[in-house]
């Protein structure tokens, strides 16, 4: 069983070094396909423990369903939005900037829901994840405006709907 | 036309002499090893481009100048290429020019760091006086 | 009082430019190339006309650094690695390397980031290079891109995780000398080979000349590799990659014991 798992974790980064491989190279002729594989087949065993741990979570279609649907709100709704209230707060003629780092707590197992979390916060404007702490679970976030110091109520403002599809899709 | 077309290309040649000048002063006079360092990547890196700068040609007839990579096989595309494309040479010495100025780097960071190990310092002006 | 600086060293280039342009617009760029460029752009790939003089290499900066002028980057690429072991040598008391705790490097987010775009700097640096007789790029620049990935390690994890990992100073030297070694023998296999048919070839031959007639594959498998071109391209890659990362390591290595010292 084990012997099957690695061969599949081998062959999911293989899939996707040969994914990169023939989008960099932006042609799929004979060449490009044989010299291809043979790259992504020494990547993918040199690399295959380092990424995946769990083979089977890749390939659970409901999985990428919610990653599919987290993409499309993320990059349309949430990020729109922060866009909107930092743009106001910059040409508003008294800049209403109330900064602060707070503290909050984040409630998620896995290392890429973790990194889904803080990227996705730290990639809307206006909240800056600057420092985690693993032992505590908490994020140190620089907030544009904080309206509250308190980490439950922080967490319902800033981050708890990315949370939620991030426990979705990765733990 | 294209007299602002020259213009243009006088601008670039002007700032890569400014550059030049610029960081000339600072290996010169700088007293930090480091920036030192710095400053002669800044030369070697104005001087690189200035060579691709030179190997420039201009459009003919309104056709944009090519990259010297060929794309189609057919006789016709290499009669036409040869006419288009700008001059690899400076861009194939650059490339040797990039090495051995790494070379170089790497040599002299190296030496920065017996420097350091030595004298505990890598301002100059200190390493001179402590010589002397 | 630094604006005032700035601007005054703009409108210093601005005139000078129009002082160019007014009195010496014979040393720009003109619509025409020097002759030896005219030749090499002619000669890069062309089977048709300039049969025994072309590379058959659609790239012509990689024709002119790997052919034309071949010799010139075969001492350059002695040169960087003279430069390589000159810095090993005054160095030599730090390759002792003790495999040691590693340190706790950056937060969990980058390590994550770093875990998931290693391969991909791995699969791009060799495409770069296993395309350099095709599209812009080559074996130093790839071996370059390559290099990235120990140098992102070394800063996101630590230095001795990276050789707890297996990369150690001794381990990339040796396939820095297979590069070189790779280099070396595709720079003279074709004299080898003539030797041995008894015709003759020269040394850093590829093509077939007017008076050597032997000539490198150009094609393997309806592929086109340009004869000793991809070779070179491809030990390059490996050679760059492996010195890139002893420079790397050698000069994190010298931080870490001077953190000791203090």
């Amino acid at each position: 069983m084990s012997s099957l798992k690695s061969i599949l974790r081998v062959f999911l980064i293989f899939l996707l070094a040969f994914a990169i491989y023939t989008i960099y190279t932006g042609s799929l002729t004979g060449y490009d396909i044989v010299t291809g594989v043979l790259v992504s087949i020494v990547v993918s065993v040199v690399f295959s423990g380092m990424i995946i741990k769990n083979p089977l979570k890749p390939l659970n279609a409901i999985r990428w369903f919610y990653l599919i649907t987290y993409a499309i709100l993320y990059f349309t709704y949430y990020e729109t939005k922060a866009h909107v209230d930092v743009i106001k707060r910059i040409l508003h003629p008294k800049t209403p900037v109330n900064p602060a780092i707070i503290e909050t707590y984040y409630n998620a197992n896995s290392d890429y829901a973790i990194t889904t979390i803080a990227n996705s916060i730290t990639n809307t404007p206006g909240t800056v994840v600057v420092e985690i702490d693993e032992t505590r679970k908490a994020f140190y976030i620089h907030w544009i405006d904080a309206k509250t110091l308190d980490p439950l109520e922080a967490k319902r403002e800033i981050f708890e709907s990315f949370e939620k599809f991030a426990r979705r899709i990765f733990d | 036309m294209e007299i602002i077309n020259t213009y243009l290309l006088s601008v670039v040649l002007a700032s890569l002499l400014a550059n030049f000048v610029i960081s000339l002063y600072a290996i010169f006079f700088k007293p930090h090893y480091i920036k030192k360092i710095i400053a002669l990547t800044i030369f070697s890196d104005t001087a690189n481009t200035f060579a691709i700068f030179i190997g420039y040609r201009r459009w003919i007839n309104q056709n944009p100048s090519k990259v010297p990579v060929l794309t189609d096989l057919n006789p016709r595309a290499v009669e036409e290429f040869a006419k288009l494309a700008v001059d690899p040479l400076p861009q194939a010495l650059v490339l040797t020019a990039i090495v051995i100025g790494l070379a170089v780097i790497l040599f002299l960071v190296f030496l920065g760091w017996i420097l350091y190990s030595h004298y505990k310092t890598l301002d100059m002006r200190e390493i001179r006086r402590l010589r002397g | 009082m630094k604006t005032v600086e700035v601007v005054v060293l703009i409108i210093l280039i601005l005139a000078l430019a129009l002082l160019i342009t007014v009195g010496f617009e014979h040393i720009m760029p003109s619509t025409a190339v020097r002759p030896p460029a005219e030749f090499y752009l002619y000669a890069t790939y062309n089977p048709y006309k300039l049969r025994e003089y072309t590379v058959m290499s659609p790239e012509a900066v990689t024709a002119i650094v790997w052919d034309f002028r071949g010799l010139d980057t075969l001492f350059e690429t002695s040169v960087f690695y003279l430069a390589l072991i000159a810095g090993l040598a005054l160095t030599r008391r730090l390759l002792s390397e003790r495999a040691e705790k590693p340190g706790h490097g950056l937060s969990l987010i980058v390590k994550t980031v770093t875990r998931i775009t290693a391969p991909m700097i791995i699969v791009v640096g060799a495409s770069i290079a296993l395309h350099g007789h095709l599209t812009p790029g080559g074996g130093f620049q790839g071996g370059s891109v390559i290099a990235v990935l120990p140098m992102v390690i070394i800063v996101v994890f630590s230095v001795s995780f990276l050789i707890m990992r297996g990369f150690t100073t001794s381990k990339m030297i040796i396939m820095r000398s297979l590069g070189l070694f790779g280099i070396g023998l595709t720079a003279i296999a074709l004299f080898l080979v003539s030797l041995i048919q008894g015709t003759h070839a020269y040394v850093f031959q590829n093509m077939i000349k007017p008076d050597a007639q032997t000539s490198m594959p150009i094609y393997i498998a309806g592929a086109l590799i340009s004869g000793t071109l991809w070779f070179f391209n491809l030990f390059e890659m490996f050679a760059v990659a492996a010195g890139f990362s002893i420079a790397f390591i050698v000069l994190m290595l010298a931080r870490t014991l001077q953190v000791e010292e203090r």
